[in-house]
């Protein structure tokens, strides 16, 4: 058995790349380090890729030869006027530069993931700017960390042990030892006031404040950990404290925290149901930490006001940038979904929906964005990579995904794969093939290869370059 | 086709060649004394400078904050674009050019080699990745070493023979061609909102100056043999009144400078060579710089 | 039998993360998306339990899937479906002129369907795209 370590783990944004890997026979037997999702990648790999490639005759799809599998998917995308390429946060830089040579041959629309995820982030961003940093930074000065429409536990699970609260640096200690404190504090008054009960003969009750910071806040000095959600979220009831805000309403909580920051008053006694005074010693706490960092999720670009709410967030840290160090960051979901941004944007100026159907590239979401083609009904074909929009998008947009040619390269099978009509089983990048990956900071790694893929499994970067090839085939006559 | 360059002032720095008149004849790829063919091309070069290539010694080209500046221009990209053709890739140029483009209009213009300037080591790859999809010129970089917690412990103990050894691996690992130095502190600083006054303002919680950080790295120059000097961004870049703060810099090494070698390079100076107390009363210092460089042979500089 | 009317989020879970990663045709990943997890005042307000099958409807389609008591603190009037293709039955697909569809935040109703059954991955693709190309 073989012992690999630092191995990059190819599910989520945070990247670790503190994973131990376990190769037997071919196969990762056990891994260390990883969380519940990442654990679940590298046990589980494979076990559902069909292990051929598919094309769909007469109705239903039927195994081929690569060779066949790549002269169809040529065709389809030499026939077609206006072909969509979607997909790539989960497959490697290398694929993506093969990806847009591809969509810039055919003259095609190509986006990633962002569009549906934080492309209002980058909307955004483009309008107000954004003081970020690196992971490291905020695991080495962040003595206050805010987590806004976004619950790690649930997508980036390992982000607090290893970037923010629960980590060591060089200017902060970790916060496990207040939270283990307060968890203390927690049974021991739940204990007493049973005893107390016992005693008196009669049911306590604590008057509920249901907003009001604890007070030993601004004070403590080790580092805090702040959520604001619309549910008391896992990583919420690990919080120094939680904020729970009403649906739709982010925009208006982030602007009058802007106001209190810029010394401006409030003249309301509430906003969006959160008392003024809360607001106040929120943003107290905000100005007066050494550095700041706002993380915050799809819960503001995916809810009303979208690439407002972000505006808001923006600005809110760029204010506070008068007052005291402070920084904010999107937590991106994919493994590469960044990757994906970075090499679009060095490549055609442009982060996520690019249209190259005029010989150049071009970029207007909302227009060009695959959402929008998809519903105006405008696309005739498809390319996915590593992604399954049948899923995850909206059902009337995918519906013309599905009802138009589309060829799909993926290692698993997904309801996106169950109705194309290629499809490719391709090599688990960070597993089965290397490749370039970019962490939700910006930060390149190199995604390592533990195992060797089954022989008709090759890496997308491989499988778009064949189909590239035989597209210029095809045009040269 | 043989090519003769006719009549042009000619700069060739390495075969000793300063602005003499001269004829260039090109056969076969190759600079020769005498052309063989009797058809050859010509240029009248009358009037003009021939170069044997076009170095830029400091272009922002490539790697994250470069990358950062085209995903933040999206409206100035739809002004300048670059079609596909057969032989080439599409692109987007105006303030911060597409790799692609980047590499063709270099080239179109006669650069040869440019030398992206400033790469944060550990997002190393990311400037490479960027450079590899820049065409047809030659590039390197540079790596920022003034504000890495190693450099600045190791220089802080006098530890200069442990810091070119840590150094040495830095320029392997990050594949960087020389030292830069970025606004020296200033960046370290910068991690908690704040800056270094002048250079001799010790770093927060390094309790290690600017003046200490330019002259390690110096003397580490010196023992690595690097074939560029190190690469200075001075502090105080851009405010009224900042020339002294180069003028200290430039003097801060002086004794460490062998012979006729220069061993600093101070980069983009003219954002670093102001006079005045603000910006309604901040006029050019440049001639001040001007007359400390041409007596001094140990710096050299690009105006930028 | 009573309606309610709430706000639907959709989103990520743990569970939905594992699960996907055992592939998407099981029944592991069907149990981790095909729920919708409710407040538990609303579940009484209702009068529901668990494990039973509810209908959740917005101006966009409608579609069932399992009840589940919320454990997230109080959330009334607020539910949850974690992404895929359940949820995105119901979602709003409007981009509002950039690109991005809202995934939560949604006006919905939601009912108990008591004896409906929540539809497999199959039958659901088939019900909702037909039976895609066919060529």
């Amino acid at each position: 058995m073989r012992k690999i370590e630092n191995v990059i783990c190819p599910v989520c944004g945070s990247l670790c790349d503190d994973i131990t890997v376990y190769v037997e026979d071919n196969r990762v037997v056990e891994v260390e380090n990883t969380c519940a999702v990442g654990r679940a990648k590298f046990l589980n790999y494979g076990l559902h890729r069909k292990p051929k490639p598919l094309i769909r005759k007469n109705g239903e799809l039927k195994e081929a030869s690569i060779e066949e599998a790549v002269r169809r998917s040529a065709e389809i995308l030499t026939e077609s006027k206006y072909p969509i390429l979607y997909g790539w946060s989960s497959t490697s830089c290398e694929a993506i530069r093969v990806g847009l040579e591809l969509a810039e041959e055919i003259g095609g629309i190509i986006d990633n993931t962002s569009t549906v995820c934080h492309g209002p982030s980058i909307l955004s961003i483009q309008d107000v700017g954004i003081p970020s940093c690196t992971l490291g930074q905020l695991r080495h000065r962040a003595d206050l960390v805010i987590y806004w429409g976004s619950d790690p536990y649930s997508a980036h699970p390992r982000h607090i042990e290893r970037y923010t609260v629960f980590s060591e640096g060089r200017f902060q200690k970790s916060g496990w030892r207040s939270f283990i404190r307060r968890l203390s504090g927690k049974l021991v008054k739940k204990r007493l006031s049973r005893v107390a009960e016992l005693i008196l003969r009669r049911k306590l009750t604590f008057p509920e404040e249901k907003y009001a910071l604890p007070p030993y806040f601004i004070s403590e000095e080790e580092r805090k950990l702040v959520v604001v959600d619309v549910r008391k979220t896992r990583t919420a009831e690990v919080a120094d404290y939680f904020l729970q805000v009403k649906p739709n309403t982010d925009y208006e909580v982030l602007q009058a925290l802007r106001m209190l920051v810029n010394d401006q008053d409030l003249e309301v006694d509430e906003v969006a149901g959160i008392p003024v005074k809360t607001l106040e010693d929120l943003a107290d706490l905000m100005i007066s930490c050494d550095l700041g960092i706002l993380f915050f999720g799809v819960g503001l670009t995916m809810s009303k006001g979208k690439l407002r709410n972000v505006d808001a967030a923006l600005s809110l840290v760029r204010d506070l940038n008068k007052r005291t160090k402070f920084l904010i960051m999107p937590m991106r979901g994919h493994y590469n979904v960044t990757g994906a941004n970075v090499v679009f944007t060095w490549q055609t100026g442009y982060p996520y929906a690019v249209d190259f159907s005029l010989g150049y590239p071009r970029y207007n979401p909302g227009e060009t964005s695959v959402v929008d083609i998809l519903r105006r009904g405008e696309c005739d074909a498809g390319l996915v990579v590593a992604s399954d929009p049948v899923s995850n998008f909206p059902a009337s947009a995918a519906k013309t995904l599905v009802d138009n040619p589309l060829i799909v390269i993926d290692p698993d099978v997904t309801p996106t794969s169950m109705m194309a009509d290629v499809v490719f089983p391709s090599a688990y990048i960070g597993i089965e093939a290397e490749g370039t990956a970019y962490r939700m900071d910006h930060v390149p790694l190199r995604l390592k290869k533990v195992v060797e893929p089954p022989p008709n499994c090759l890496p997308d970067q491989e499988i778009l370059a064949r189909i590239l090839r035989e597209v210029r085939r095809i045009r040269r006559g | 086709m043989a090519l003769l360059i006719r009549n042009g002032y000619v700069y060739d720095p390495m075969n000793g060649i300063d602005g003499e008149k001269m004829d260039i004849l090109v056969e076969g790829g190759k600079i020769v004394d005498k052309l063989k063919s009797a058809e050859y091309e010509v240029i009248d070069a009358s009037g003009m400078i021939v170069m044997p290539g076009g170095v830029d010694i400091h272009s922002h080209i490539a790697g994250s904050e470069v990358n950062a500046g085209r995903l933040l221009r999206p409206e100035d990209h739809a002004k300048d674009v670059e079609l596909k053709t057969e032989i080439t890739r599409s692109g987007v140029g105006y303030s911060v050019p597409s790799t692609f483009t980047t590499g063709y209009r270099y080239a179109k213009m006669g650069y040869t080699t440019v030398m992206n300037p400033s790469m944060p080591p550990l997002e190393a790859k990311h400037t490479h990745e960027e450079l590899c999809d820049t065409p047809i010129i030659d590039k390197a970089t540079y790596p920022l070493l003034g504000d890495w917690w190693y450099v600045l412990e190791y220089l802080r103990d006098g530890k200069i023979e442990e810091c070119a050894l840590h150094v040495a691996w830095m320029l392997y690992a990050t594949k960087g061609y020389a030292i830069k130095i970025v606004n020296p502190g200033g960046l370290e600083a910068w991690g908690f909102g704040r800056n270094v006054r002048d250079i001799d303002d010790p770093v927060p919680y390094f309790n290690v100056t600017p003046r200490e950080i330019i002259r390690g790295l110096c003397k580490v120059n010196k023992l690595l043999h690097l074939p560029h000097t190190i690469h200075v961004h001075t502090n105080n870049l851009g405010k009224p009144g900042n020339y002294e703060t180069t003028l200290q810099t430039m003097k801060c090494v002086e004794d460490l400078s062998s012979g006729d070698k220069p061993c600093i390079h101070i980069t983009h100076c003219q954002f670093s060579a102001f006079k005045g107390v603000d910006w309604r009363e901040f006029y050019s210092g440049a001639e001040d710089i001007a007359k400390y460089v041409n007596f001094h042979k140990h710096v050299t500089l690009d105006k930028g | 039998m009573r309606k309610l009317k709430v706000y639907l989020l959709t989103g990520r879970t743990i569970e939905q993360g594992k699960a996907k990663e055992f592939g998407k045709t099981s029944n592991l990943y069907k149990d981790s998306v095909a729920v919708c997890y409710i407040d538990p005042s609303d579940m009484k307000t209702l009068g529901i339990k668990s494990n039973t099958p509810v209908k959740v409807s917005t101006d966009f389609g409608s579609v069932v899937v399992r009840a589940e008591k919320s454990s997230r603190g109080s959330h009334p009037g607020v539910v949850y479906i974690p992404y895929g293709p359940w949820a995105n039955q119901v979602v709003d697909p409007e981009t509002h002129g950039i690109g991005m569809p809202s995934f939560k935040g949604v006006p919905a109703v939601l009912e108990p369907v008591p004896g409906e059954k929540v539809k497999e991955i199959e039958e659901l693709l088939r019900d909702s795209f037909g039976e895609g190309s066919k060529r």
